[in-house]
């Protein structure tokens, strides 16, 4: 079994409510993001296209986060989600440095790292990660990728010509893909 | 910026702050909405701010919450409340989630109430501006002097004396509400001292406001979310769901995509909405939509000549007047008709595609396209929004969308309608199947009859005089100029100055009076701009009914929000504040406020009703004993519902869920196509009017612009024929730009700007089309200026192929952030853009406005998650 988050790239309309649900549950301050939402666009006038990619921690098989810490703070748990122990990290941003998602976040008010934990207390309670529960648009999902794939149909993929190389760290996501973000032309956007 | 870029934006690197020091000076466009780390105090009120998360459960208590703003959504929040202070917040967790019993999920706006509720800014005391008094104002320090904090007794006694200083002088009349009077029960103590003069703003409606009720086209739901699945073709006309209609609606349509509706965005950008439903786009430029309209008129008769079955000629005559010569109403003036003017009979050009594509950008085929979609074998819902309306001489658009949709027969049939698509309904229209009550408190009489049209509001205060013509629409006779000298600007529930057009012709104004009261918990720009600071409740402090909350959610819920906290600071009641101004007028504060909030949110509990599985008639939703109403001590009678006052409040929304083939659907329009004689319309006619005689009379009554009774086209004050100098050789002008001001996803109009956490995710750009920018060299997140005759602001460009060429699209509603001589908004404010001209019915035209731009590079300009908002006035 592997964990880990199913987004629905076809329904997403980028609001950021998933980044901000996350914001709040965390009581994170202004910028630092354990999810963040992306704005792309591919094409020109007038058949461009747009789209939004919704991204937490990827739980990778291979985590890059987990082989360059220097003190076991970011470690694999039992049930595969990588989670990060915050009294054993001395901020030295190694793990910041070494995603390929920039996932890990430094807080420079606690001087230390901390990212998504795939809502790990949430789960024991047995509910969803807040972002699962937030999305207006039910684009997002967490759970066994296997059960994951057989409920979400055929065609999803872990890696899209904007996301880094899936080979690096082996990220646990399942993203149905829309057709625009495909493209290879695409081109990131404030929105 | 592509592959190489998008490796160094997901890529890790050294912290943000290390980032920024090494490079400040280029700080701007390297990373797209990068925000420097703050600690959690920056963000909150101190003594009033945020215990950590990692409190556990048991510790608090969880309790529904309003989310009262006028945002065009209405969703579900609940607090979590630790020791009297909210840590954190949720959605709507009160039921499993479906299609038929959706979960009422909230945006990110109502997810960062806590952050506005203890916003820094937050006005926490009542102020004075320091050299105002009201024998010497000094009204030229407005918006500059200094504040002193002062008491509610000595506050409330400047306001009375400033408000009876006019009144003696001028009357209540010198008094201006230039906020939403008919609104619950805010100005009830302002109309017993004798009232005020009003202000009708056109705001988002546009003409649907003035021209829609009259011919016909009221803004009114299409079907609901079952029915919309019936369509064959769903049309968004202007509509963006997305930023628009937070919560369900974008749930909604996109069921209907997935059950196979092919969706059809008409506008000038693909929109989100339109990109999330992979909708045909038609392109029309902003402000130029008779010309499309009627060129899509005269391509349907075209086709219905050469194929037949495009007009529905039964549904014309039978439920229509004016759209021929053999179907005119009676009360027809002139001898003229749709059909014949979109023919070319009378100006010898008859409305081709050819002919529109000049004016409204759009391919011809496209309007061929469009022609061929709406005829009458196919099954369409053909939507709305206000957007396209909410123009310069857009007073013929209601008539003319309801024109086509009638001339394809798209009403009142299963997946068939021509309705709105705004706001909370979006996407699921119909009557309410949970109906909220009544307060029992009528709103009382302003015994003031002026009223003042928006955009004329500012220049009327300082010209002494201005147009009233409230009533021109029932009665063209009332139209008159008359005198009027402003003492006193009331600001209630509406942050005036940023959010009607005009703003520097504000600010004169505003400088103008004696006196400026502002009564609100956010130290926005009308609060700046003032000499007297009312601090009140926001309405997570108290147990009350209010019209955003409670009675404008969508059709199958209604919110009932509990009391949250304790007011913040020296924070009061509205009830209170007019309660105190009574007094000091000698009034009995009962007359006015027979009753409590709290007797008031209770009647209106008791009043609530639901529909019953019939579907026919309607039951008493709440079950409330003797013993509930003791517990509270308050008044009222027992009664039986469908479930307990305690389970209802402790939920804090009662919805009905739904199934596809119950008896709760809706068709717009139904009765009306099924009996026309007996369901007529509230028009003079009881049809709908193609030919309107009281709509011309009405708008032309205004004086403004002179239009016939019948749709046509006319170009916009400020629209794309204004962008040249030279029509003919298709020469520019000094402002050769079309802008318009989307609603934003950032902001509920100007609500929550000052939420930093929002303004993090969502940076507020301007929109640019890529090719447009490339030729003034700005590149992707440069810095430019925006500027025209009446105004010039900063933002950040997002180059766009979604946006049609020469068009410039600047979200609606931030912050002015305005330099110190006050000749540049760095926010870049859509009212700070917008001259105070109008035409016509006297619409607020946002989206037909003309500006030029250039690459701006006097300086750095910050993310706006940067600006940082401290305590209001200074004064801690």
């Amino acid at each position: 079994m592997t964990l880990g988050f199913y987004f629905d790239g076809t329904s997403c309309l980028g609001c950021k409510t998933c980044s901000i649900a996350c914001k709040d549950l965390n009581d994170l301050p202004v910028g630092v993001q354990f999810r963040r939402v992306f704005d792309y666009e591919a094409g020109v006038f007038p058949t461009a296209r747009g789209w939004h990619y919704s991204m937490a921690c990827n739980h990778c098989e291979k985590p890059a986060c987990v082989a360059s810490c220097p003190t076991g703070a970011m470690h694999q748990s039992e049930d595969g989600t990588i989670l990060h122990d915050d009294e054993a990290c001395i901020g030295c941003q190694s793990c910041v440095s070494n995603c390929p998602y920039g996932v890990p976040q430094y807080r420079e008010d606690l001087s230390i790292v901390q990212k998504c934990d795939a809502c790990a207390q949430r789960r024991a309670d047995g509910k969803n990660p807040v972002c699962v529960d937030a999305c207006s648009m039910r684009a997002l999902d967490f759970g066994d990728l296997d059960e994951l794939s057989q409920k979400y149909g055929e065609g999803l993929v872990s890696e899209l010509p904007f996301l880094p190389s899936a080979s690096t760290t082996n990220p646990s996501i399942l993203v149905k893909p829309k057709e625009a973000s495909l493209a290879q032309d695409w081109s990131e956007k404030r929105q | 910026m592509t592959g190489e870029m998008g490796k160094g934006r997901f890529g890790g690197g050294i912290s943000r702050r290390a980032f920024m020091g090494a490079t400040t000076a280029t700080l701007v466009g390297l990373t797209l909405s990068g925000c420097s780390p703050r600690t959690k105090d920056e963000d909150s009120l101190p003594d009033a701010g945020q215990e950590s998360a990692g409190a556990a459960e048991e510790e608090g208590v969880w309790i529904p919450a309003a989310c009262w703003l006028n945002c065009g959504g209405k969703c579900y929040n609940a607090a979590y409340v630790v020791d009297g202070k909210v840590v954190r917040q949720k959605t709507d967790d009160t039921h499993e989630d479906s299609f038929e019993m959706p979960q009422q999920r909230s945006c990110p706006r109502g997810r960062s109430l806590r952050h506005m509720v203890y916003a820094p800014d937050r006005i926490r005391y009542p102020m004075k501006r320091k050299h105002w008094s009201v024998e010497e104002p000094h009204g030229e320090l407005r918006g500059k002097d200094e504040w002193e904090r002062i008491s509610w007794d000595d506050a409330l006694d400047y306001v009375a004396a400033a408000l009876k200083s006019a009144i003696a002088k001028d009357g209540n009349r010198s008094i201006v509400y230039p906020g939403w009077a008919f609104q619950a029960n805010y100005a009830d103590w302002l109309r017993a001292i004798g009232g005020f003069t009003e202000i009708n703003d056109t705001s988002s409606w546009g003409a649907y406001n003035r021209t829609g009720k009259v011919v016909g086209a009221a803004p009114t739901d299409g079907g609901d979310r079952y029915d919309l699945q019936n369509s064959d073709f769903v049309i968004l006309y202007g509509c963006n769901p997305a930023w628009s209609s937070a919560g369900q609606p974008n749930y909604y349509y996109y069921a209907a995509k997935e059950a196979g509706a092919q969706f059809v965005f008409v506008g000038p950008s693909y929109n989100e909405s339109a990109d999330l439903l992979d909708a045909r786009w038609i392109r029309v430029r902003p402000g130029t939509d008779g010309a499309f309209m009627l060129a899509v008129a005269y391509e349907m008769l075209k086709l219905d000549e050469e194929q037949g079955n495009v007009i529905d000629w039964d549904f014309l005559n039978r439920y229509t007047v004016g759209f021929d010569a053999d179907h005119m109403p009676a009360d027809a003036a002139l001898d003229e008709n749709f059909k014949d003017y979109v023919l070319g009979a009378y100006d010898d050009l008859p409305k081709t595609a050819e002919w529109a594509t000049e004016i409204c950008g759009t391919p011809v085929e496209d309007i061929r396209w469009y022609a061929q979609t709406m005829a009458m074998t196919n099954k369409v819902s053909a939507l709305h929004s206000m957007a396209y309306a909410r123009c310069n001489d857009a007073d013929d658009m209601p008539q003319l969308f309801m024109t086509i949709g009638a001339m394809g027969g798209h009403y009142g049939q299963p997946g068939q309608c021509t309705a709105c698509c705004q706001a909370t309904r979006a996407g699921n229209g119909g009557p309410s199947l949970v109906k909220g009550g009544s307060t029992g408190l009528a709103q009382n009489q302003n015994p003031v009859s002026d009223v003042i049209d928006a955009p004329d509001l500012w220049q009327a205060v300082l010209d002494g005089k201005y147009q009233y013509n409230d009533g021109a629409m029932s009665d063209p006779s009332t139209v008159e100029v008359r005198d009027l000298n402003v003492r006193v600007i009331y600001n209630l529930w509406r942050n005036s100055l940023q959010t009607i057009q005009g703003i520097k012709t504000g600010i004169e104004a505003f400088r103008a009076v004696d006196c400026v009261i502002t009564q609100d918990y956010a130290f926005n720009m009308t609060a700046q701009y003032s000499d007297i600071l009312l601090p009140c409740t926001t309405k997570w402090e108290m147990d009350t009914f209010y019209f955003y909350l409670t009675n404008n959610t969508g059709r199958d819920y209604v919110l009932f929000p509990s009391k949250v906290i304790d007011p913040l600071w020296e924070a009061k009641p509205d009830r209170w504040i007019g309660s105190e101004m009574l007094k000091r007028f000698d009034l009995d504060p009962a007359e006015t406020y027979p009753f409590g909030e709290e007797q008031g949110y209770l009647n209106f509990i008791a009043s609530t009703t639901v529909v019953n599985e019939e579907g026919t008639d309607y039951e008493p939703l709440v079950t409330i004993t003797q013993e509930d109403i003791d517990a509270l001590g308050l008044e009222g009678t027992p009664q039986e519902g469908r479930i307990p006052y305690a389970e209802l409040m402790e939920k804090g929304i009662y919805q009905v869920p739904r199934s596809k083939d119950d008896n709760l659907g809706n068709v717009f329009l139904a009765a009306f196509r099924e009996d026309p004689d007996n369901n007529p319309l509230s028009t003079n006619s009881g049809k709908l009017e193609i030919y309107c005689q009281a709509k011309a009379d009405g708008v032309n009554a205004m004086g403004r612009s002179t239009i016939k009774p019948y749709p046509t086209y006319r170009p916009a004050l400020h629209g794309y024929e204004e962008s040249f100098s030279d029509w003919e050789s298709k020469t520019k002008g000094d402002y050769p730009f079309q802008m318009y001001n989307p609603h934003y996803l950032r902001r509920a109009h100007t609500g929550f700007d000052n939420v930093s956490q929002l303004r993090e995710v969502l940076p507020n750009p301007v929109f640019l089309n890529a090719s447009d920018a490339a030729e003034k060299g700005i590149a992707d997140g440069d810095a430019v200026r925006i500027f025209n005759d009446y105004g010039q602001c900063l933002r950040h460009a997002s180059l766009t192929e979604r946006l049609m060429p020469g068009c410039v699209a600047l979200p609606h509603g931030t912050w002015s952030d305005l330099t110190a001589d006050e000749t540049l908004d760095s926010s870049g404010s859509d009212n700070w853009m917008l001259a105070p001209d109008t035409s016509g019915a006297g619409i607020s035209g946002y989206n037909t406005n003309l500006v030029n731009y250039e690459k701006w590079t006097e300086g750095n300009l910050a993310d706006d998650c940067e600006r940082v908002f401290g305590p209001a006035g200074g004064i801690e």
